[in-house]
């Protein structure tokens, strides 16, 4: 007996700590003291961090069909083939079994970036084009323009990514990326100016650049439909000690001037955010019965009137803890929705809403399908069935059809009195006898 | 000039130096800061390594014997008995520390199957206590080489030179030191390290040059090998711990200290010319930023200066100022060639070594006056054009529809007049955030022009008719400045395809969910019913035919002469009558089920009756 | 129109002095269930047919009573003493009877 309890709590511990197991793949080690902060900043919080060269040949991401790492960071722009039994296939199927991936290129990137960068849905401008914004650049670039300050205005407005207090401007340098606008999963995390633009430093703009303006994506990600989720940037010297530690300042423009720049703080919500420290939602509890009743069942009748309740955890600081929102909502659909309320939420947690039954009857379904960038996919759905009334739910006595009662009864009288007459009376004078 | 043939040409980044010098120092302010900031933390490592960093430093070191007295730490570690011992002596606590401290150190020494490490760390600890001379020379030093015999990683020779130094046979030390330099690695050919990494390389380093100057005897090591340990010092130079900054204080201090010192060559501030700003600043440092010793200002000198597009030399062994009271700081003055834009290499050498540094001259740019023109796309009609000088804008409100095109030309300039041409000319027509951009292409005559074809334009501004606001953007990686100017708006009208501006237009999918519109059911309504008073008279009306009925029969005239008085007739009657009035029960609360059960035995008993009764009538009449 | 107007008074007469008494009992029992049934017609075209079953089921209530009404009468009319021969009017009267007891047990199933 006490083997087991000790088995059980040592799978459950393993589980939860194979959720921080991270492999992180590098063109070269000098990575790691490079970007040691970042790394820190991980390992901080609980990750475990494996190393490796990007061409190792022993590279593996499972075994025995079990994965061996929850999330992936690949810091290795300039790799031309993953070793081992890592390639893009690999990471894709990766990707849809659930795990993170977190990506950083630059200007050298190579095809491998741009494979599996579109196989997510970002598309990497080519080979050696940088983004260039000849109106914002830092005083530290190189005179190419390339490292460029980004106010933290270009960022999306998504708080449970990016986190809410990004005042300070960030430096990027690397290459930018566009994203399909049709495409409803990706989201453009930070984005650049409108003087911004992607192309080879060295030459001239002869035709029209890869990624110009607004549309330039500097930090993409991605949230799959199975909830794991991609970040990626274009710029590895955006999670590098020397972007962390470096002062800000612009030459041109707003000459805007800070102290430290924010990529430290933005690097650290998007890794949370990425690994799904944040932003992770998950149904508790449903429960639906007709109001005022104490049990549940899944058959109603119209026009009942239903209170329908969720609990919706939501994952924080590694604690499931209640989740605030305004706008649940309940959709109660047959094919199309017939009703769609927003859930109040009740000082208990739970979120409630009360409502009348349709008065058309047929299978129907209670969905609460809440999807909000940053959050994962919450889809929930109940089946119920909704009955037409039973034959002696229907309204009886009815006063407008007094008439009608009246006739009736009238007719069972009328036969009760013929009766009498009928039988008993005699012919006084009978002209024909009958016999 | 063609500013734009200038920024093809770099070759290495601007700022790039040789492998000869050095290109950056450490930040001994930020270290210190660690240092000071480690002070608070409880740890015995953190505060150890603070300690000693900012003993090093010469810097104040507040009273932290309360700290080192309340420290936790484990007794049985010898290790961390070193780093409590140390920390008590360094800054004048030993009366913090308890006498059993010694135990352990003690314990360790009379090990069987000691290491090498622990005999360091039980020396050092009892030599912080002034119990040091329990260790003795020569045995010791035996001990110490049969032991290195079985492990002779880099680590262990730094924990021997160490130990040497305390016991005085530093000359085995510089015996065998140059032996152990060889075994460092090298990476990238341009660092050397020992593997193990910072603490080693650390501690090595300062062991050596230390042990060598005790023994009055020159450095061991060559100069490759200062510039090449001075790298990988730099390359760790963004610590974060206490016990970094320590060690990286310690090898850098190593290295520096060792004459002649690695040089560090790097710009100060910014890497480019002007015409405003015509002088570079370089600071001219060892490794740990200080001046570099036995430099005299004459000796820093730009031995060339050569222009990267066609290697033309544009100065030669021009000397630098040394900045008033700043000694580190050095300053080219470029104003000979601050008209000439482009990138150029310049050569500078101090102290005997030279470093290689790519700077720009930036040129300015200007665009006088642009010219908009709206014509018709198939270019029947001369277009109107309309002239803007900069900085203005459009005077006039400019109106375009969707058969037309918008015309604009413009030329960029240089300083004196002369057509450029640059990286970027763009022209950018905006609705607020929306945006589309278009790139203007110069002709022969450098002219740049743009013709924006309204009827297209409509598909990347999603058709909303109204006012655009019109900008060109120049800029170029050579330019001083680059040139954003507003036009001002022009009105776009796309026809019948356009929306009126203000329509809700479907939004692309990025990042638009939200909740969706609320929909409630409309329940069926119920049919009207009439009210109740017609309902009533109705009533009333359907049982009026009853006593109709009555008065009717009363006017035939009614008799009951057939009536037998008997028990039949008079069961028939009432049990018709019962059921008639079980239907009515059956009306108001009854179920079938139960109404057939009563129903049964009266439909019997009439039946019966009825039968008798009805036979007895046709027998009555038959007589 | 004349013959129309000619032939009414004609038939009246014919019918109160021909016909026996005991048929125009069941002749105002048979005008009695007309009325209601006509009743009931006009009050639903004036409100609509909304407990449409109750409309049903007395509207049909009427009017079988009305056609089991006109049944008896055939049955007990001297005159047809031919096609019912062997069929007495009691055993008339008693199919009457039974007709009615599941005639109303149906109807008050159906009023609601």
């Amino acid at each position: 007996m006490k083997l087991y309890l000790i088995l059980g709590v040592f799978l459950c511990f393993s589980a939860a700590k194979a959720e921080q197991e991270t492999l992180v793949l590098v063109d070269n080690l000098n990575i790691r003291e490079t970007h040691s902060q970042f790394f820190k900043s991980l390992q901080d919080r609980g990750y475990s961090l494996t190393y490796k060269l990007a061409d190792d040949a022993n590279l593996v991401l499972a075994k025995y069909g079990e994965y061996l790492y929850k999330n992936l960071i690949i810091f290795a722009p300039s790799v031309l083939e993953f070793g081992g039994l890592i390639d893009t296939e690999a990471i894709t199927k990766f990707i849809d079994d659930g795990g993170n991936l977190l990506m950083a290129g630059n200007a050298a990137a190579g095809d491998v970036y741009r494979e599996i960068a579109s196989e997510c849905g970002f598309e990497m401008d080519e080979e050696s084009a940088a983004v260039i914004d000849h109106f914002n650049y830092d005083a530290s670039d190189d005179g190419d323009h390339t490292r460029i300050v980004v106010s933290p205005k270009n960022l999306i407005n998504a708080p449970t990514i990016v986190g809410a207090q990004n005042t300070h401007p960030v430096l990027f340098e690397g290459t930018g990326l566009i994203l399909d606008k049709d495409n409803s999963l990706v989201l453009p995390i930070l984005t650049a100016d409108s003087t911004a633009y992607s192309y080879n430093p060295k030459s001239q703009v002869k035709e029209y650049p890869h990624a110009v303006g607004r549309k330039t994506v500097l930090i993409a990600a991605l949230q799959a439909r199975n909830n794991a989720r991609i970040v990626f940037s274009g710029s590895l010297f955006f999670f590098s000690d020397e972007a962390f530690n470096s002062a800000v300042s612009k030459v041109h423009g707003d000459k805007l001037k800070a102290e430290s720049s924010g990529n430290k703080a933005l690097a650290a919500h998007l890794s949370a955010w990425a690994f799904g420290e944040r932003g992770r939602l998950r149904v508790r509890n449903v429960q639906h019965q007709r109001q005022g009743d104490k049990v549940s069942t899944n058959t109603y009748t119209i026009t009942d009137t239903v209170v329908y309740r969720i609990e919706i955890e939501e994952l924080k600081n590694g604690k499931w803890q209640p989740f605030e929102a305004t706008d649940v909502q309940l959709e109660f659909v047959r094919i199309d929705p017939f009703i769609r309320t927003t859930l109040k939420r009740q000082p208990s947690g739970a979120y409630e809403a009360v409502f009348k039954v349709p008065d058309v009857w047929g299978v129907y379904q209670f969905k609460v399908d809440y999807d909000r960038v940053g959050y994962t996919r919450l889809y929930h759905s109940t089946q119920v069935s909704v009955r037409p009334l039973q034959h002696t739910q229907y309204e009886r006595f009815i006063p407008s059809a007094y008439p009608y009662y009246v006739s009736a009864f009238s007719m069972m009288v009328g036969v009760f009195l013929f009766s009498f007459v009928f039988l008993y009376y005699k012919e006084e004078t009978p002209k024909t006898k009958s016999e | 000039m063609h500013i734009n043939t200038l920024s093809i040409l770099v070759l290495c980044l601007v700022g790039c130096i040789s492998a000869n010098t050095l290109q950056g120092t450490i930040d001994v302010k930020r270290l210190q800061t660690i240092l000071q900031e480690g002070l608070k933390n409880k740890d015995v490592t953190s505060l150890y390594y603070s300690i000693k960093g900012l003993k090093d430093l010469k810097a104040p070191i507040p009273d932290v014997c309360q700290d080192i007295k309340n420290a936790k730490y484990d007794a049985k570690n010898v290790e961390q008995s070193f780093y409590l011992a140390n920390a008590a002596a360094l800054s004048g606590c030993q009366n913090s520390l308890t006498p059993e401290i010694m135990r352990t150190p003690v314990q360790v020494l009379d090990k069987k199957d000691v290491t090498i490490p622990e005999l360091y760390y039980a020396v050092y600890t009892l030599k912080a206590l002034g119990k040091g001379s329990i260790y003795d020379k020569e045995d010791g030093l035996k001990n110490l080489i049969q032991l290195l015999k079985k492990d002779d990683s880099p680590a262990n020779y730094g924990y021997v030179f160490a130990l040497c130094e305390h016991m005085g046979c530093g000359a085995w030390t510089v015996s065998h030191a140059e032996g152990v330099l060889l075994a460092a690695d090298e990476s990238d050919a341009r660092a050397l390290h020992f593997d193990g990494g910072l603490p080693v390389t650390s501690m090595l380093l300062s062991t050596i040059t230390r042990s060598y100057k005790q023994q009055k005897k020159p450095s061991p090591l060559s100069e490759e090998q200062r510039y090449k340990f001075a790298e990988y010092v730099l390359s760790r130079r963004s610590v974060t711990s206490p016990k970094g900054a320590a060690l990286l204080l310690d090898a850098a201090t190593a290295l520096a200290d060792d004459q002649p010192t690695p040089i560090s060559i790097a710009i100060k501030g910014k890497k480019y010319v002007t015409s405003e700003s015509d002088s570079i600043e370089f600071s001219i440092t060892d490794l740990l930023g200080r001046p570099v010793p036995g430099l005299k200002p004459d000796d820093v000198v730009a031995q060339s200066g050569t222009r990267l597009a066609d290697d033309v030399v544009v100065l030669s062994k021009q000397p630098l100022a040394q900045k008033p009271n700043e000694p580190t700081t050095f300053v080219l003055n470029l104003s000979k060639i601050k008209a000439q834009y482009g990138l150029y290499k310049i050569a500078l050498s101090a102290g005997g070594k030279t470093a290689n540094v790519n700077i720009a001259v930036l040129g300015e740019i200007q665009v006088s006056s642009i010219e908009v023109g709206i014509g018709d796309v198939d270019g029947t009609t001369s277009p109107k054009v309309t002239t803007v000088t900069y900085p203005n804008k459009l005077a006039e409100k400019l109106q375009a529809d969707h058969l037309q095109k918008v015309t604009l030309k413009f030329t960029v300039r240089d300083k004196w007049n002369k057509p450029a041409t640059v990286q970027q000319a763009f022209v950018r027509v905006a609705n607020g955030n929306d945006e589309t951009i278009f790139v203007a292409e110069p002709d022969n005559s450098k002219a740049y022009k743009v013709d924006l074809n309204v009827g297209s334009l409509s598909k990347h501004v999603r058709a909303a008719n109204g006012a655009y606001s019109l900008s060109v953007l120049v800029g170029d990686s050579a330019a001083a400045a680059p040139i954003a100017w507003q036009l001002g708006d022009i009105h776009f009208n796309f026809g019948r395809d356009g929306n009126a501006l203000g329509e809700v237009l479907p939004k692309s999918g990025a990042g638009h969910r939200g909740p969706l519109p609320e929909i409630a059911h409309v329940f069926r309504q119920p049919e009207p019913r009439p009210s109740r008073v017609v309902s009533d008279v109705f009533a009333a009306a359907a049982a009026a035919p009853l006593l109709l009925l009555i008065v009717l029969w009363l006017k035939l005239g009614l008799n009951f002469s057939n009536f037998p008085f008997t028990l039949s007739s008079l069961l028939f009657h009432l049990s018709l009558g019962a059921s008639l009035l079980l239907y009515y029960v059956l009306w108001v609360q009854l179920s079938m089920f139960d109404t057939l059960r009563y129903l049964l035995p009266l439909a019997g008993l009439t039946f019966l009756s009825g039968h008798r009764l009805l036979r007895r009538l046709v027998s009555n009449k038959q007589r | 129109m004349t013959s129309l107007v000619s032939v009414i008074p004609k038939l009246y007469q014919e019918y109160t002095t021909k016909t026996p008494k005991k048929l125009k009992i069941i002749d105002a029992y048979l005008l009695y269930v007309f009325l209601t049934a006509v009743i009931q017609f006009v009050y639903c075209c004036l409100v609509g047919t909304f407990p449409f079953n109750s409309f049903l089921s007395g509207f049909i209530s009427t009017v079988s009573s009305f056609v089991l009404g006109v049944c008896l009468r055939l049955q007990v009319n001297p005159e047809n003493k031919q096609e019912f021969q062997g069929l007495s009017a009691e055993r008339g009267f008693a199919d009457f009877i039974f007709a009615h007891l599941v005639l109303h047990i149906v109807v008050v199933n159906f009023i609601g």
